[in-house]
C-alpha cells in the first residue's frame, strides 16, 4: 500500500523511498569491444529494472533517482521511450528525477524527449532547489543539473522553509570523500545539508555506496568499471515520525574478481596456458557476470616463451570482461644487471636508469622497451 | 680465481668423493662415460654460484644425491688473484646453509655466506652463473674451429657471450628488434602490416563514429526543435483556450448589450406607435395631393422677404445722401475753375523759365555759400590792398627822414686831441685832463652817431620789407579771388553775384511750376471723385428701381404659391403666410409620428441583428452556460477587449496553433523515423581500434628504443673487451706460433679476428691458420673473454669433454695448449674420457691428472669412485670412507 492509500484507510504508515543513482544506461565502456559493451549495457538495463521491481515489491511511496540515469552522449529516442514506459509502469508510486552531469536537463536531452512526462513522474529540471510535498510534514527538495560541467556548490543559498521533515535529492560530489585527481561536480559537504535544514540528502555521483551523517550515495546499480569494486545498492529511506532511517539493498549481479597465477612452475608456454585456462574456468563460474582481473605473477623460467596476447584474446572471448594482466617477471633484472660486463647488463642498467628518471606516463613504454630488449637477447618471440 | 680443492659429500651420483685437488694450471679429470665428470663439473659450478633461481625445484632436485641418506653437500677451496683464500661449504638441501670462511683463519665471511643464492663465484668474478657457463665452460665441439665458418661461429659465439652471456649477440638482438618493429608491427607508411591494418580499422571506426555523431547531432537539433514546437503548441493551445473564453465572454457581453438595446427599441417603438395614433399618422394627408410642397412656399416667403429687404436697403442708401446730391455739382464747377487758373499760370512760368534758361551762362551752379565766400575773399583783398598802401607809405616816410650829422663829434675829438697833445707837451695836467675829457666826449659822440645811423637803416629795411610782404599778400589774395571766380565761370565777384541771383530766380520759377503741377493734379483728382459721386447717385437710383421690381416679383410668386396652396385670397400677404404655416405644422406632426415609428422599428431590427428576440435570449443563455463551465478563464483578457478583437485574436491563435501543430507533426515524424546506430558501441569500437593502433605503435616505439639503447651500449661494452682480449690473444699467438704471429686485432663491431704476421708482414685472416692454431686461438679468446667479462680476476676454465670428437693429433695439440696456458696463469679443468689424452697429460709438465672411476652401489643406479692418479708427479683425489 502506498501512503495515499494508507491514509484513506486511516492507517499511519512510514513513508518509504527507494533511492538509486548513476544507472548510466547507454554508457560506453572504454577499453572493451562493442560486443562486450552491448552486454554490459544490457546488464545496466536489467539492474535498473531490478530497482523498479524492488520499488513495486516494497510498495515504496516514491522512487528517487539522483542523476546520471543515462549518458546523454549516447541516448536517443529509444532511451526516451524506454524510460517513459518504465517509469510509467511504477505508478502510482511517484518518481522524482534529478538530472546529473551525464544526463543534464538540456534542450535535446532524453528528459525533454520524454515530454509529456508520465503523471507520476516529477522532473527537477532547474539548477535551483524547489520543494515537492510528499506527505503531511514531509517535503522533498530537488534540483537538476543543466550542464555537464557544473562546478558551483550544490547547496549554495538553500534554506528549506516550512515545518516538518525535509529531504534533498540531487547529484553532486561529497567533497570530503573526493577521489584524488578527480574534479568535483556540484560539491557539497554534510554540514551544508544540516545548515540547509534538511534531515537527509539522497545523492548521486559516486559509484559505490557511501554514507555520511546526513546523506548517502547508493552507488551505481552495477559497477561501471573494474575500479568500482565496492557496494552497489538501492538505498531504502524510511521516514517515520520525523526520523530518517536507511537500509541498503544490493542491486548488482555482476562483480569483479581478482585472481593470480604464479608462472614460476611453468617452464613452457603450453603448461602455462593450460593452467591459466583451468584457473580462469574455476574463477569465472558465471561468464558475463563475473569480471575477472587475472594476474600472472612470479618470476618466469628462462625457457618460458608464451604469447599472452593470443591467450588474452581467447579468454576474453570465452569470458566477457576477462582481463589478463602480465605482471610476472620474465627476467631476473638484478641478476642480469650483474651478470658481467655484457651488453645485456649494460642495456638493463641503461634502461633502468631511464625508467627511474622518466615521468610516470613514459615508464610503460620504457618498461616495454626493456622487456623487448631482453626478449631479443633471449631469442624469444617478440610480440606486440 | 684459482680452484684448489673440491670435496663432495653428496651431489648427484657423486657421494663421499674427494678431495679433488686441482693444479693452478691444467688439471685433467679422466673417467669413462657415466663416471660423474659432468656431475663434478656441475658441482664445482654450483659451489661457486649456487642456485640463484631457487624457485626452480626441478633444477635443484636434479643433483640430489642418489645415495639414500647422503647429504646434499660439497666443499670448495679456492684462492683469489690477490692470494686471499676461502673455503665454501654448501648444504644444497638447506636454503640457509652456505658458509664461506677464510681458508687460513676459518673466519666466516658473511658476504659470501647465506642461502642457495649466495655466490662466491659471482662475488669474486663479477659473473653470473649463466655468464660463467657461457664464457668459461667449454663443451664438446666448441673448440673446433675449422675454416671460415668456424671463425665466424667463434665470432658469433664471442658476440653472444659478450652480448648476453651466451644467449644472443647485441647485433642479432638489435636486428630482431628492428625486424619486429618494421615488419611484425610495421610502419605507418606500410599497407599490409598489423599496424597499417589497425590504422585502417581505426580510421573506419572513427568515420563510422563521426557519421553516427553527426546523425545524432542532427537528431538532437530535431529534438530541440520538437521540444520548442511542443512548448509552442502548449502555449498556443493555452492561449487559444483563453482566447476562446474571451471570445465567448465578449460575445455574451455584446449579446447582453444587444438585448438591452432590443428592449429599449421595443419600448421606443411602442411609444412611437402610440404617438402616431394620437396625431392621426398616415391619415393626415390625403393621397393624390397636388399642392406645392411646403418647402417651395417657405422658400418663396424667404425670397420675398429678402427682396423686400434689399429694396428697402436701396432706398435707405439713396435717402441718406440728399445733401451730397446738391454740393457735388458746385464743387465740380469750382474745381474746373481752379484747374483752368492753374494751367494758365503754369504756362506763364514755363515761359519765364525758358527766358531764364536762355540768359544763363555755362558753368557750375553757384550756391549762396560760395557767393558769400567770394565776397569775403573780395573784402580780404580790399584789406590787403589797404595794408600794402600803408606799408609803402611808411617805407617812403622812413626813407624821407634825415640822418644825424657826423660833424657833431669830430670837432670835439679834434679839440680833445689838441688839448691833450698840448697838455702832454706842456706837461700841463689841466690840459691833459681837459684834452682827455674832450677826447672822451668826442668818442661818446662818435658812438652815438654810429648807433643812430644803424637804427635808421634798420627801420628803412623793415618798412620796405613789410611793404614788400603786404604787396605780395595783396597779389596772392587777388590771385586766389580771381581763381575762385574762374572756378564758377565768372571773372569777378560781381559777376558771380549776378549769376547767383539768376540761378535763384530760376529755382523759384521751377518751384512755382512744380506747385502748379501739384495743384493741377489734386484738382483733377478731386474732379474725378466728384464725377464718380455723380455716377454713384445714378447707380443707386437704378438699383432702387431694380430692387423694387424684384420685391414685387417675389410677392407675386408667393401670392401665387399661396393660392396654389389653397390659402384663402386676401390683401394681407403675411396673414396668408401665417395661415399657410398653421396648415403645414399639422401635416408635419403626423409625418414625424410616422417617421418615429419607422425609426423605432429600424432600431429594433438593428438591435436584433440576425437574431430574433427569442433566439437572442437563447444564445445568451447558451454562452452563459459555456462560460460557467469553461475549464480556463481569462476574465482580465475578456474585460480588456471587445468581441471583434477577441475573435481576431482567437483566429490568429488558431492559425498559429495549426501551423505549430503541423511543424510539431513534421518534427515528430522525423524524430520517430530516426534510426540511430548504437553510438556507444561505435564509440567503444573506435576506442578499441585506437587502443590497438596505439598498442602496436607503442610496441614499435619500445622495440626501436630497445634497439637504439642496445646499439648505444654495445659499442662501449665491446670496446672495453678489446684491450684484454687483444693482449691475451697476442700473447697466446706469439707463444703458440713461436713468434710467427705477434699481434691480434678484434673488430669491436663483430669480434672478427685479424692477425699481424711477423714473417709476411701485414695481417692475415684467421682461417688461413692451421686448425690446431685456430683452436688455440679459440681457447685463448675464451679465456680472455671470460676474464674481460668479469671483474678482471682470472677465470678457471672448465672443459667438459671439449675434445671428445677431435682427432688425436688435434686433441693432443689442444691439450698442450691448455698446459701452456696453465703456464701463463690460466687454470683449466679438463674433463675427458679419452685415455690417449690422459696419457699425454701425464707427459706434460705441470699437469695434474685425476681419475673418476665407476663405483658400484646398491642405492644408486650408478656411482663413481675417485681414483688415484698414477701419473709420475701428481696424486689426484682419493675416495673417502663413507660417513
Amino acid at each position: 500500500l502506498c501512503r495515499a492509500q494508507a491514509q484513506t484507510k486511516g492507517t499511519v504508515l512510514a513513508y518509504r523511498i527507494l533511492h538509486i543513482a548513476d544507472v548510466h544506461l547507454n554508457t560506453a565502456f572504454a577499453g572493451s569491444d562493442s560486443g562486450f559493451g552491448a552486454k554490459r549495457r544490457e546488464q545496466l538495463r536489467l539492474a535498473f529494472e531490478r530497482a523498479l521491481r524492488l520499488t513495486r515489491e516494497m510498495h515504496a511511496d516514491a522512487l528517487c533517482i539522483a542523476g546520471d540515469l543515462y549518458d546523454d552522449a549516447h541516448a536517443g529516442p529509444d532511451s526516451a521511450a524506454y524510460l517513459g514506459r518504465c517509469l510509467r509502469e511504477v505508478a502510482p508510486t511517484r518518481v522524482f528525477l534529478s538530472p546529473g552531469n551525464h544526463d543534464p536537463c538540456a534542450a535535446g536531452s532524453v528528459y525533454r524527449q520524454m515530454q509529456p512526462l508520465p503523471d507520476n513522474v516529477t522532473l527537477f529540471d532547474e539548477r535551483s532547489f524547489r520543494p515537492e510535498r510528499l506527505a503531511d510534514g514531509l517535503t522533498l527538495w530537488g534540483m537538476g543539473q543543466t550542464s555537464p560541467l557544473d562546478h558551483a556548490r550544490a547547496l549554495a543559498g538553500l534554506s528549506c522553509r516550512g515545518d516538518g521533515t525535509h529531504l534533498l535529492l540531487f547529484h553532486g560530489s561529497d567533497e570530503e570523500h573526493m577521489p584524488p585527481g578527480k574534479e568535483a561536480i556540484a560539491p557539497f559537504n554534510d554540514a551544508e545539508i544540516t545548515r540547509a535544514g534538511a534531515a537527509h540528502a539522497m545523492v548521486g555521483h559516486f559509484h559505490t555506496r557511501l554514507q555520511g551523517a546526513h546523506h548517502a550515495y547508493p552507488g551505481s546499480p552495477e559497477p561501471i568499471n573494474v575500479s568500482q569494486d565496492g557496494e552497489h545498492t538501492a538505498s531504502i529511506v524510511t521516514i517515520e515520525d520525523g526520523r530518517v532511517s536507511l537500509d541498503f539493498k544490493r542491486l548488482n549481479e555482476t562483480e569483479f574478481v581478482d585472481a593470480e597465477l604464479n608462472v614460476e612452475p611453468f617452464a613452457d608456454s603450453a603448461a602455462l596456458v593450460q593452467a591459466v585456462r583451468e584457473h580462469a574456468a574455476s574463477v569465472v563460474r558465471k561468464p558475463g557476470l563475473i569480471f575477472c582481473r587475472f594476474r600472472l605473477i612470479g618470476a618466469a623460467p628462462a625457457s618460458l616463451d608464451v604469447d599472452l596476447q593470443s591467450l588474452s584474446v581467447e579468454l576474453k572471448e570465452r569470458y566477457p570482461g576477462f582481463e589478463l594482466i602480465d605482471d610476472y617477471r620474465a627476467f631476473d633484472l638484478e641478476t642480469i644487471a650483474h651478470e658481467g660486463n655484457t651488453v645485456r647488463a649494460a642495456f638493463v642498467n641503461a634502461m633502468r636508469a631511464r625508467i627511474a628518471s622518466a615521468a610516470d606516463g613514459e615508464r610503460p613504454e620504457l618498461q616495454a622497451a626493456l622487456r623487448y630488449g631482453l626478449l631479443a637477447f633471449a631469442k624469444k618471440g617478440l610480440r606486440a | 680465481v684459482i680452484l684448489k680443492r673440491v670435496v663432495v659429500d653428496g651431489f648427484g651420483k657423486l657421494v663421499n668423493r674427494g678431495p679433488f685437488d686441482f693444479s693452478p694450471g691444467l688439471t685433467v679429470i679422466a673417467g669413462p662415460n657415466e663416471s660423474g665428470k659432468s656431475t663434478l663439473a656441475e658441482c664445482i659450478i654450483r659451489l661457486l654460484f649456487g642456485y640463484p633461481r631457487q624457485q626452480f625445484s626441478e633444477e635443484l632436485d636434479r643433483f640430489r644425491p642418489w645415495a639414500s641418506g647422503a647429504p646434499y653437500r660439497a666443499h670448495l677451496e679456492y684462492a683469489l688473484d690477490d692470494r686471499r683464500a676461502f673455503e665454501t661449504t654448501r648444504d644444497f638441501a638447506s636454503d640457509a646453509e652456505t658458509v664461506t670462511r677464510t681458508l687460513d683463519t676459518k673466519e666466516r665471511v658473511d658476504g659470501l655466506s647465506g642461502g642457495r643464492k649466495a655466490s662466491p663465484g659471482h662475488n669474486a668474478l663479477s659473473l653470473s652463473l649463466e655468464a660463467y657457463r657461457a664464457a668459461a665452460v667449454i663443451r664438446a665441439g666448441e673448440l673446433q674451429t675449422d675454416g671460415d665458418p668456424g671463425i665466424k661461429a667463434l665470432a658469433e659465439r664471442l658476440a653472444a657471450v659478450v652480448g648476453s652471456a651466451g644467449d644472443e649477440g647485441a647485433d642479432a638482438a638489435s636486428a630482431a628488434l628492428r625486424i619486429f618493429a618494421s615488419k611484425d608491427i610495421g610502419s605507418p607508411q606500410s599497407t599490409t602490416t598489423p599496424f597499417a591494418i589497425a590504422r585502417r580499422e581505426r580510421e573506419a571506426a572513427e568515420r563510422a563514429r563521426e557519421q553516427a555523431s553527426a546523425a545524432f547531432h542532427s537528431l538532437k537539433l530535431t529534438i530541440e526543435g520538437r521540444a520548442t514546437a511542443m512548448a509552442e503548441v502548449d502555449q498556443l493551445a493555452a492561449s487559444r483556450r483563453k482566447a476562446e473564453f474571451a471570445v465567448n465572454a465578449t460575445r455574451l457581453r455584446a449579446l447582453q448589450e444587444r438585448s438591452r438595446e432590443v428592449d429599449a427599441a421595443l419600448a421606443a417603438l411602442a411609444d412611437a406607435e402610440a404617438a402616431r395614433s394620437v396625431v392621426g399618422g398616415d391619415r393626415a394627408r390625403p393621397a393624390g395631393d397636388s399642392r406645392p410642397p411646403a418647402d417651395d412656399v417657405e422658400r418663396a416667403v424667404a425670397a420675398r422677404e429678402v427682396a423686400a429687404a434689399q429694396a428697402a436697403s436701396a432706398f435707405e442708401r439713396i435717402g441718406d445722401r440728399t445733401s451730397e446730391r446738391t454740393d457735388v455739382p458746385a464743387l465740380r464747377s469750382e474745381c474746373d475753375t481752379a484747374i483752368t487758373a492753374a494751367e494758365q499760370r503754369a504756362a506763364q512760368v514755363r515761359t519765364l523759365m525758358q527766358a531764364a534758361a536762355a540768359g544763363a551762362s555755362d558753368g557750375d551752379d553757384i550756391d549762396r555759400a560760395a557767393v558769400e565766400r567770394l565776397e569775403m575773399q573780395d573784402i580780404a583783398v580790399d584789406a590787403a590792398e589797404s595794408r600794402a598802401r600803408n606799408a609803402e607809405t611808411r617805407a617812403a616816410i622812413a626813407r624821407q627822414l634825415s640822418p644825424s650829422s657826423p660833424m657833431a663829434f669830430a670837432p670835439v675829438l679834434l679839440i680833445g686831441v689838441l688839448v691833450l697833445v698840448t697838455g702832454l707837451i706842456q706837461q700841463a695836467p689841466l690840459l691833459i685832463r681837459g684834452g682827455a675829457g674832450a677826447l672822451a666826449v668826442g668818442l661818446v659822440l662818435l658812438l652815438f652817431y654810429l648807433s643812430s645811423a644803424g637804427k635808421r637803416a634798420e627801420r628803412i629795411r623793415a618798412a620796405e620789407a613789410y611793404a614788400e610782404d603786404a604787396s605780395e599778400a595783396l597779389d596772392s589774395a587777388q590771385g586766389e579771388l580771381a581763381a575762385a571766380c574762374r572756378a564758377f565761370g565768372c571773372d569777378s565777384v560781381a559777376a558771380a553775384r549776378a549769376r547767383f541771383n539768376t540761378q535763384r530766380d530760376r529755382a523759384a520759377l521751377r518751384a512755382e511750376a512744380a506747385a502748379l503741377a501739384d495743384t493741377l493734379e489734386s484738382r483733377r483728382a478731386q474732379r474725378r471723385v466728384l464725377d464718380a459721386q455723380l455716377a454713384g447717385f445714378e447707380s443707386l437710383d437704378r438699383d432702387l428701381v431694380a430692387r423694387r421690381s424684384a420685391a414685387d416679383a417675389a410677392t407675386a410668386t408667393l401670392a401665387k404659391l399661396l393660392d396654389d396652396a389653397g390659402v384663402a385670397p386676401g390683401a394681407d400677404l403675411d396673414a396668408r403666410i401665417a395661415s399657410f404655416r398653421d396648415l403645414r405644422g399639422a401635416t408635419e406632426t403626423a409625418a414625424r409620428a410616422d417617421t418615429a415609428v419607422a425609426e423605432a422599428d429600424a432600431a429594433l431590427s438593428k438591435a436584433l441583428g440576425s437574431f430574433d428576440v427569442e433566439s437572442l435570449h437563447l444564445e445568451i443563455e447558451r454562452l452563459s452556460a459555456v462560460l460557467r463551465d469553461a475549464p480556463v478563464t481569462a476574465p482580465l483578457l475578456a474585460a480588456a477587449v471587445d468581441e471583434q478583437t477577441a475573435l481576431a485574436g482567437w483566429n490568429d491563435l488558431r492559425r498559429r496553433l495549426t501551423d505549430a501543430e503541423i511543424r510539431l507533426a513534421e518534427l515528430t515524424a522525423v524524430y520517430n523515423a530516426a534510426k540511430l546506430p548504437d553510438i556507444a558501441a561505435l564509440e567503444e569500437h573506435a576506442a578499441a581500434c585506437r587502443a590497438e593502433e596505439e598498442r602496436l605503435a607503442s610496441a614499435a616505439r619500445s622495440a626501436l628504443l630497445a634497439r637504439d639503447v642496445i646499439d648505444e651500449v654495445k659499442i662501449a661494452v665491446h670496446k672495453s673487451f678489446l684491450p684484454t682480449m687483444n693482449a691475451a690473444l697476442g700473447a697466446a699467438l706469439s707463444a703458440i706460433t713461436a713468434g710467427k704471429y705477434v699481434e691480434a686485432h678484434l673488430n669491436p663491431a663483430d669480434f672478427a679476428v685479424r692477425l699481424a704476421s711477423s714473417e709476411r708482414g701485414g695481417t692475415v685472416d684467421p682461417w688461413q691458420l692451421s686448425s690446431g692454431t685456430l683452436e688455440q686461438v679459440n681457447l685463448a679468446l675464451r679465456a680472455a673473454t671470460a676474464q674481460a667479462l668479469g671483474s678482471g680476476e682470472r677465470v678457471p676454465l672448465i672443459l667438459d669433454d671439449a675434445l671428445a670428437h677431435a682427432d688425436p693429433q688435434r686433441a693432443a695439440g689442444a691439450l698442450r695448449l691448455l698446459a701452456e696456458a696453465g703456464d701463463r696463469g690460466i687454470q683449466a679443468l679438463f674433463f675427458t674420457q679419452r685415455s690417449d689424452l690422459v696419457a699425454l697429460a701425464r707427459e706434460l709438465p705441470g699437469v695434474r691428472t685425476l681419475h673418476l672411476e665407476l663405483e658400484q652401489s646398491t642405492n644408486a643406479p650408478e656411482s663413481e669412485n675417485a681414483g688415484v692418479d698414477d701419473g709420475e708427479t701428481e696424486t689426484a683425489g682419493v675416495s673417502r670412507p663413507a660417513g
